[in-house]
């Protein structure tokens, strides 16, 4: 399977997304419309795209392919880097946690009662962690998939 | 490419798919205006993909949507796409043929990121930068259905 270009390039592709996907700060990358899970998609498509000779079609299919490995690779990656990152303690500090949360609501900035739960708490379940992991795959499968399509449209060698 | 090609009997469950994804984001206000019990669960299945700040977000009944108005904006654009793209043949060749200009659609986007902006700012920009990606599946449909014509109907 590691010889196969395809599942190579999703596998780099999602790996490094989905362990800067996992990371305390860097995940924020994420509000701008999920750039690090449509980057998986793009940069696999790449990568698989870079050992193609050129070709008269794009080869939409096999990006879109791609793309979804590595979102399902990157939604593995994350969840497992996060419990890594929760469990080490390494995650945001609840005292900060809290500290960020009143500073939102001083701005006027209210977040939803489920999403303050959520950055209160900075504590490990499995169900959360088992929700945690099919949320990742499908939402890393679905965006990752665009990803690999829009890979495809930037970077395809055109045959002369 | 003809309108034939974009017109696969996938790009319908292509466009279920995103009538779906629509719901979740519309349909979180609507459940809890009518007091079911699911609504902040359906509003929190979005959560990874959104930051969902209500102060960001458009409201219906007085309550926030689950995605903020920019990524409202993306999603509906792809659902118009989606529907629209069959029916522009012309324009769909031409961006077919040159599909880096994708990207050029993304810039409104990420130009209004970094200034000051509005909920239909965002939205706008959101709107026009997911419209032609939805072309990208739809050729990716038409590879497929023409690869497997080729192979007399076999998906293998």
């Amino acid at each position: 399977m590691m010889d196969n270009p395809k599942f190579k390039a999703a596998l780099i592709g999602g790996g490094v997304f989905g362990v800067l996907a996992a990371l305390p700060y860097i995940n924020m990358l994420n509000v701008v419309c999920c750039a690090l899970y449509i980057g998986g998609g793009v940069l696999a498509a790449y990568l698989y795209l870079k050992d193609q000779p050129p070709s008269e079609k794009r080869p939409y299919g096999d990006g879109a392919l791609v793309g979804l490995i590595a979102g399902a690779i990157g939604g593995v990656v994350a969840t497992v880097v996060n419990a890594l990152v929760l469990a080490s303690g390494l995650g945001p500090d609840p005292a900060e946690a809290g500290a960020a949360l009143e500073q939102l609501e001083q701005a006027g900035i209210e977040l939803p009662d489920m999403v303050r739960d959520m950055m209160g708490a900075g504590g490990l379940s499995a169900a959360m962690l088992g929700t945690q992991l099919v949320m990742n795959v499908i939402l890393y499968g679905i965006f990752a998939t665009l990803g690999g399509l829009v890979g495809v449209a930037i970077f395809h060698k055109k045959e002369a | 490419m003809t309108r034939e090609d974009l017109q696969s009997p996938w790009r319908y469950a292509l466009l279920l798919a995103c009538l779906c994804w629509l719901a979740l984001v519309f349909a979180p206000p609507l459940a809890i205006a009518a007091g079911w019990p699911y609504g902040e669960l359906l509003h929190w299945l979005l959560h990874p993909v959104c930051h969902q700040i209500p102060e960001r977000s458009f409201h219906l009944l007085g309550e926030p949507l689950a995605a903020c108005a920019r990524c409202t904006g993306l999603y509906l654009g792809f659902t118009l796409g989606v529907v629209a793209w069959p029916h522009l043949p012309r324009l769909a060749r031409a961006l077919a043929e040159r599909p880096r200009w994708v990207l050029v659609f993304m810039v409104p986007l990420a130009v209004d990121v970094w200034v000051e902006n509005t909920a239909l700012s965002r939205f706008a920009t959101g709107l026009v930068a997911a419209f032609p990606c939805a072309l990208l599946p739809l050729l990716a449909i038409a590879e497929q259905t023409e690869a497997q014509n080729q192979t007399g109907g076999d998906p293998g």
